[in-house]
């Protein structure tokens, strides 16, 4: 292939690709955002955690017995009505990041710990929502099985596939970083999803 | 440096966008009107990423609007805003072909230039099947990059941003720029040939 082939192959890429790389964001803007909202969650929370203490502190001292019921770790991916209940284990070292009607899910301390920014995303899986019903056959048909995926569910209108990362998605010269990925990667099949609007369709 | 530009939002304008199709399918003269209103400026900064002359990329605009004219009444477009952006992209990368070297624009050059890190460079003759299984391939590779890796690769090598303008954009600095399509670049070589795609 020449540099030519490669820019006409690109040229012809999928409509929302270049609808949606029309409308680029400033980034940088939105990191400084996203720092700044981290740090007042963090203010908040510390706040909470001193409530709490004082609160436990007073507690501890009436020998009141507490019963906590522990909530499963879940994220709700409200645009396409879909939540997914994720190991316990994966509170706080995992992210998602919205791209149009997908989703991406990583390791965040595997992106974090990367130090060339274009490096190891740390990427666990993508939760795609394809605009159209397909069953499992017809997803093989339609040639969307480009990577390792695990088929959802189909609603009226919707199918939902989890597609595994394909790249080497950790530094491989970080052992600590294999560590955190294969095992992450390993409870992905534990993973539960239930669609918000199941009863509806 | 030219200044930023983007496709206008698609909230506002779907609906106009469907009555200017219609202006096509209704043969009305007026839709070429509408669109140079609307996409005019659009197109005119595509085709001047390419062509570095303003005459080449004024002709370019008129040959969009002219194929848009002929192409509408057997299509209806989606996204009349990346129909139109298509058009001019290959109109002007036909033209950018046919002018001499010593008038190539240095944007556009760098840019196909940055591209044979993905390729080994061969004329290689591809089928139609294979065309579409190496389009597909690409889609599928940007679509899993990060939101912010995918939009700079393809303003850089779809829409020929300069890499000051994409800067512009983002707000991320040349080098963090530079370093990160250098790496999109490795990785859809490898991503190519990991799909079996002779590079």
């Amino acid at each position: 292939m020449n540099k030519k082939q490669l820019c006409n192959h690109i040229g012809n890429i999928d409509d929302r690709l270049i609808e949606q790389a029309g409308h680029i964001p400033n980034y940088r803007r939105q990191h400084r955002r996203k720092v700044i909202q981290r740090l007042a969650a963090m203010t908040a929370v510390t706040a909470l955690m001193v409530c709490s203490f004082s609160a436990g502190a007073m507690a501890f001292a009436k020998e009141n017995v507490v019963k906590v019921l522990v909530e499963p770790e879940s994220v709700s991916l409200e645009e396409i009505g879909l939540t997914m209940i994720l190991p316990d284990s994966w509170k706080g070292e995992y992210a998602v990041e919205k791209n149009g009607r997908n989703f991406i899910i990583y390791s965040n301390k595997i992106r974090d710990g990367s130090v060339r920014s274009d490096a190891f995303d740390g990427i666990l899986f993508y939760i795609v929502c394809y605009d159209t019903a397909m069953t499992p056959e017809q997803f093989v048909e339609n040639g969307y099985d480009f990577t390792g995926y695990r088929y959802l569910f189909a609603t009226k209108s919707n199918t939902y596939i989890l597609h595994y990362a394909s790249d080497v998605q950790w530094d491989p010269s970080d052992p600590e970083q294999k560590k955190i990925y294969t095992q992450m990667a390993s409870e992905i099949e534990n993973i539960r999803f239930i669609p918000d609007n199941a009863l509806l369709d | 440096m030219k200044a930023a530009f983007t496709i206008p939002n698609e909230e506002v304008t779907d609906i106009e966008d469907k009555k200017i199709v219609d202006l096509y399918w209704e043969r009305d003269e007026n839709a070429i009107k509408e669109t140079s209103l609307k996409y005019g400026r659009l197109c005119a900064y595509i085709a001047g990423n390419i062509l570095s002359s303003r005459e080449d990329s004024e002709e370019c605009i008129n040959d969009t609007y002219l194929a848009v004219w002929n192409a509408i009444p057997k299509k209806r477009p989606d996204k009349f805003s990346v129909f139109i952006s298509r058009i001019t992209r290959n109109l002007a990368l036909k033209k950018y072909e046919y002018l001499s070297a010593a008038k190539r624009s240095p944007a556009a050059v760098t840019s196909l230039d940055e591209l044979a890190d993905c390729v080994s460079g061969t004329d290689d003759v591809e089928s139609e099947i294979e065309v579409k299984y190496i389009q597909r391939a690409i889609g599928n590779f940007l679509w899993q990059q990060t939101d912010e890796k995918r939009n700079i690769f393809i303003r850089r090598y779809w829409y020929f941003d300069s890499v000051e303008n994409i800067c512009t954009y983002t707000g991320f600095s040349q080098s963090k720029v530079k370093s990160m399509l250098y790496g999109m670049r490795q990785r859809l070589r490898k991503y190519l040939e990991s799909e079996g795609i002779e590079v």
